[in-house]
């Protein structure tokens, strides 16, 4: 039972990981929590649901065209909101507030829109389970795990071997520096944006094919922000540690001390941690950005 | 500055004035209030809930209404919280004149309204069926709520009965969300009920309200490999648990509340195959002959057909509070609640066919429930009709 437990908990660890690293590459660079975040990840989950039934495409395609859409809604989002701010000399106070609204609005048009009902896809992608000895894993939490990997993959490719990315890092270390020497600074946020949109609609619509889609799938973005507070603020490293030991032990708690107040024993295990060492478990020491 | 103050106070006088007329134009009407989830993830009960009222207020206004005076419902949204509950009863109450509410059937939000129907005195006609709406603690009874369906401690220990005696199962487990208290005062019952009756509960877990993952309690109950599992969760967080005990392989029968019959459970689990052999326990058999025409009415009035039970509550309610002002003589609260409380063998669409009210519990007496199966192709079959 304790090995099925810790494939369980891996299963939602690995889903909070890719979470907490789109959340992490936002923060990494402009040292702000963006909660917009969240609608991307409802957004990726009703684009992918609506393309599948609606075209009556195949799963995977209608997952790779709500990527690309939850994308381009994240950049978007920070045309209008960040962008503009940032042009007026708003402090971060101003755009962590409206990325919440952004938030809480997209949640409420999709509780509009979909009645508040919960759905499923059309055809089946990635259902039933495979056995491994007395071990249980469903297609689904297999592929997740195995599509988290790859993102991040390509993550790291594109961080540390791209032109882009080494424009990335340069300005998470200061953007006024990446300034100065004459790096379009609004393209760059605007492609981190882009790049953590695509993540949050990846996650969103995995969220959809495992469990369901429903429009307060969106408040997994809470958990992205406790991985990566655990794991250290804007270390990606740190994000998907953190997401992964979340998972582990709120999985753990459940099973083996009491479901009922897993979640109440699970932030009670974090703020230890924090306690221990408020810099996160990956982090270093750092300072104010922006 | 003075004359504008004037002004405003001008055009509130009218507006005030304008009211009144409203609410004296009122007079020969009866206002009933009927609070229901018109927005959320329950919208489509709500909504169909409503739907089952206004059509018996139709019917009832068509035929020459009560006591010679139309009746009016006055439908609001509690928007799925408690609080938004008592906030819309004090509003129908205080503003609108209701002289009786209808509503809810979420056990929370009648829990919450419960004190305040009693201060303010207007009786309500629910179907929260946790048993502290009426009575908050032993021997006490809410003076002013009345449950119109099996209680949940009754409707609990029928589906435990069915899994012992029809279903011959020894062993169970239950899996119940503790921010719910229809969820777990009904498993309370069945855990009571089957250890009470020869059989055995081997896990009863609590899982946080708001979950989604289910993997590491339902894994705990395959490790105790028990004959069946009970969930009376709401249908969508019932649909994810037994979607998600199939993919851990688990092969138990799963046994359900009242919401496990509408399509957002099959839509949660995945699939017809996924919720196939599930039982659950439901008042009314949609296919029952005696119901036929009432389908067709339904039907006929809105254009789609009666797809859950809420519909039965709102048209039930109304006609039972039709017959309580009957029985009062008189459209106003106290009296209705007298009566209501000495309901006696009025006609329903429910159960066996008819309700009638403990006195001292406000809760039907006798009143039945089917048990019903999910087959592959997708239907509801009933099973048997069971009294508490």
């Amino acid at each position: 039972m304790l090995f099925q437990q810790i494939v369980n908990g891996i299963s939602v660890g690995s889903m909070y990981a890719l979470l907490a690293v789109g959340f992490s590459l936002v923060y990494n660079i402009l040292g702000i929590a963006n909660f917009s975040h969240g609608a991307m990840i409802a957004l990726g989950a009703f684009f992918s649901y609506w393309i599948a039934r609606y075209l009556a495409v195949p799963v995977p395609v209608a997952i790779l065209a709500s990527i690309a859409f939850t994308g381009l809604s994240s950049a978007l989002v920070e045309l209008v909101t960040l962008r503009i701010l940032r042009k007026r000399g708003q402090g971060s106070l101003y755009f962590f507030i409206a990325s919440l609204t952004v938030f809480n609005l997209v949640t409420a048009v999709l509780v509009y829109i979909s009645r508040g009902n919960i759905v499923s896809y059309p055809r089946a992608f990635l259902s039933g389970t495979f056995t491994i000895g007395n071990l249980y894993i469903p297609w689904i939490d297999a592929g997740m795990l195995l599509i988290s990997i790859v993102c991040l993959a390509v993550l790291s490719y594109v961080m540390f071997k791209t032109r882009f990315g080494l424009a990335v890092r340069a300005a998470s270390f200061s953007i006024k520096a990446a300034q100065l020497m004459g790096m379009d600074i609004d393209a760059i946020i605007q492609g981190v944006f882009f790049v953590s949109g695509t993540l949050a609609g990846v996650t969103g619509a995995l969220l959809g094919v495992k469990y369901a889609v429903y429009p307060y799938i969106g408040n997994f973005v809470y958990m992205a922000l406790f991985a990566c507070v655990v794991g250290g603020l804007g270390n990606l490293t740190g994000a998907v540690l953190g997401g992964l030991l979340i998972g582990l032990l709120e999985t753990l708690v459940s099973a083996y001390i009491s479901s009922a107040i897993s979640p109440a024993l699970t932030f009670a295990f974090l703020v230890v941690i924090l306690l221990l060492r408020p810099q996160g478990l990956a982090g270093r020491a750092t300072e104010e950005k922006i | 500055m003075l004359r504008r103050a004037a002004s405003i106070l001008a055009i509130s006088a009218l507006v005030l004035l304008v009211a009144g007329m409203g609410i004296s134009a009122q007079a020969d009407v009866i206002v009933i209030g009927e609070i229901a989830a018109l927005t959320g993830p329950t919208a489509q009960q709500g909504l169909q809930e409503r739907n089952g009222a206004v059509l018996a207020v139709e019917e009832i206004n068509a035929a020459g209404g009560v006591l010679g005076k139309q009746i009016k419902l006055i439908t609001y949204d509690f928007k799925g919280q408690p609080a938004e509950g008592v906030s819309v009863y004090r509003k129908l109450v205080q503003q609108d004149k209701a002289v009786v509410i209808v509503g809810t059937n979420f056990s929370n939000v009648n829990l919450a309204m419960a004190p305040v129907a009693e201060q303010l005195k207007v009786p309500v006609l629910s179907n929260a069926m946790e048993p502290a709406v009426t009575t908050p603690e032993p021997g006490k009874v809410n003076k002013y709520h009345f449950l119109a369906q099996p209680s949940s401690i009754e409707q609990g220990a029928i589906v435990a009965r069915y899994a012992l005696d029809e279903l011959k199962f020894k062993t169970a487990a239950c899996l119940v969300n503790k921010g719910n208290s229809f969820a777990t005062s009904q498993a309370e019952a069945f855990r009571d009920y089957f250890n009470a009756n020869g059989g055995k509960v081997l896990d009863y877990i609590e899982v946080p309200a708001g979950a989604v993952d289910f993997k590491a309690q339902l894994t705990k109950i395959k490790a105790s490999n028990p004959d069946c599992i009970y969930i009376p969760q709401y249908a969508q967080e019932a649909g994810l648990q037994v979607k998600q005990a199939r993919e851990l392989g688990i092969t138990a029968v799963v046994l359900g509340a009242n919401t496990l019959g509408v399509p957002p459970f099959v839509e949660a689990a995945g699939s017809n195959a996924i919720v196939a052999g599930t039982y659950f326990i439901n008042n009314v058999h949609f296919g029952d002959p005696r119901l036929a025409d009432f389908m067709a009415r339904y039907e006929k009035r809105y254009g789609e057909p009666v797809i859950t039970t809420n519909v039965f509550f709102g048209y039930d309610n109304v006609y039972i509070i039709k017959a309580a002002i009957e029985k009062a003589g008189v459209a106003e609260p106290e009296a209705i609640r007298t009566a209501l409380e000495n309901t006696k063998d009025v006609k329903i669409l429910q159960g066996a066919g008819t309700i009638t009210l403990d006195p001292n519990t406000h809760r039907p007496v006798d009143m039945p429930a089917w048990i019903f199966k999910w087959e592959a192709d997708g239907t509801t079959v009933p099973m048997t009709l069971m009294y508490p």
